[in-house]
């Protein structure tokens, strides 16, 4: 097994059997390499096939990368670096989310104003992921400082949403 | 219907532009924001022209055709299909918001959205709608709609749809009138005034019902509420796209 940290993204061949569909995949990885850089290696056959890591150089090829890490493997054979190509996708299939733990670390970066989107998550899963909101959270009790005591409320019609209210 | 959401009020910008929503900003106040133009689901460019006129003193000493050619210069640099007329018919009569409408169409290279207001006139209308394929309405809708009005706005709405041309209705997003009155857009802000009056919304069987804060209390993060309502806004502007 060897490891190159900057090897010419040209000189990497796709393998051209590979069955797994990533096209959708491209955008989020380029923004996730714009993000992180390149921290996850493209893995290769000693002929520089690509084996795992097909998403990963399209997308560095969009970026325009020159350069990318890859790993070289040593299989013993065409068929291991196929089943291995195969299995590598299959396995990160297998896995699954520990959800309470998930919700915990989006509802924690969520205070911060930073692109929960870089999790590759969608906005509208993190929305159904992170708590439901309770409305009343945004309110405290009033001890008399803004409520106007002793002045009498008075009520407006919103001329766009018909809504009435008294302040 | 598409509902395009403008301003952002107490909600932060740099949540809020994360989400994928259609978006109606204003010329006035988007400077400092181009790069995120071609972000949104669709974007729509409106000439702050009626605002610049309420914060100055005089509209007649405003050079409004530096101004249009400013407006026009930031369209075409940064590619807006869609960005709005100076509707200035008030204050500077119909020919001369054609003549700056003649100047924003030669200098971006494509024509802005005409708006239709009471004072053009039906026969204006029927050719606005026959001359472009996507037009605004910017009459009647801020105000009390009764069933005149509603009828009216129908038949101009039909009018549209025959010579295929797509209205959008300005700051039009009245629950009850939107499920009648078939837009192909409309644009709000009053999804952020709510938090002002101490009202927020939610999004329920298919409108936003906007809900008093509960007796006794005061808000204590406006922020955090405007968020919350832009959020529920969302749902409704998805749920519009789809069924209304």
């Amino acid at each position: 097994m060897k490891f190159q940290k900057e090897y010419p993204l040209e000189k990497l061949t796709p393998w051209e059997e590979n069955p797994r569909q990533n096209d959708a995949s491209i955008q989020k990885l380029v923004q996730a390499i714009g993000t992180f850089g390149f921290v996850n290696p493209i893995i290769a056959d000693k002929d520089g096939i690509i084996r795992a890591g097909h998403a990963r150089y399209k997308a560095a090829k969009k970026i325009g990368l020159k350069v990318v890490p890859v790993l070289f493997a040593d299989f013993q054979n065409e068929k291991v670096a196929k089943a291995y190509a195969i299995s590598d996708n299959k396995t990160a299939e297998s896995s699954g989310w520990d959800l309470p733990q998930l919700k915990s670390i989006l509802e924690e970066l969520s205070q911060f104003d930073i692109d929960l989107s870089m999790t590759a998550f969608e906005q509208h899963e993190i929305d159904n992921l992170v708590k439901e909101v309770d409305v009343e959270s945004f309110f405290e009790e009033d001890n008399g400082k803004t409520s106007g005591k002793g002045k009498e409320a008075k009520t407006f019609i919103c001329p766009n949403c018909g809504v009435q209210f008294e302040i | 219907m598409k509902v395009y959401l403008a301003g952002s009020g107490d909600a932060p910008w740099n949540r809020m532009k994360f989400y994928d929503f259609y978006r109606l900003d204003s010329f006035l106040t988007v400077k400092g924001s181009e790069g995120e133009i071609h972000k949104f689901k669709s974007y729509m460019l409106d000439s702050g022209a009626f605002s610049f006129i309420i914060g100055t003193t005089s509209a007649s000493k405003v050079d409004w055709e530096r101004y249009a050619r400013e407006y026009a210069n930031f369209v075409k640099f940064n590619n807006i299909p869609l960005y709005v007329e100076l509707d200035l018919d008030e204050y500077l009569g119909l020919d001369e918001v054609e003549r700056l409408r003649r100047i924003l169409t030669k200098q971006v290279g494509w024509s802005p959205m005409p708006v239709w207001h009471i004072n053009r006139g039906y026969d204006y209308w029927l050719k606005m709608v026959t001359d472009y394929d996507y037009v605004c309405f910017g009459s009647f809708l801020s105000e009390s709609l009764d069933t005149q009005k509603f009828i009216y706005i129908k038949q101009f709405l039909n009018d549209a749809e025959k010579r295929n041309c797509k209205v959008h209705g300005l700051g039009f997003t009245r629950g009850d009138w939107m499920q009648k009155l078939p837009f192909y857009s409309v644009d709000s802000s009053s999804w952020s005034a709510g938090v002002r009056f101490g009202l927020y919304s939610k999004f329920e069987n298919g409108k936003i019902v906007m809900h008093k804060k509960p007796a006794g209390t005061r808000i204590k993060d406006r922020r955090a509420l405007s968020m919350h309502d832009f959020k529920e806004w969302l749902k409704f502007a998805n749920y519009a796209e789809r069924y209304l």
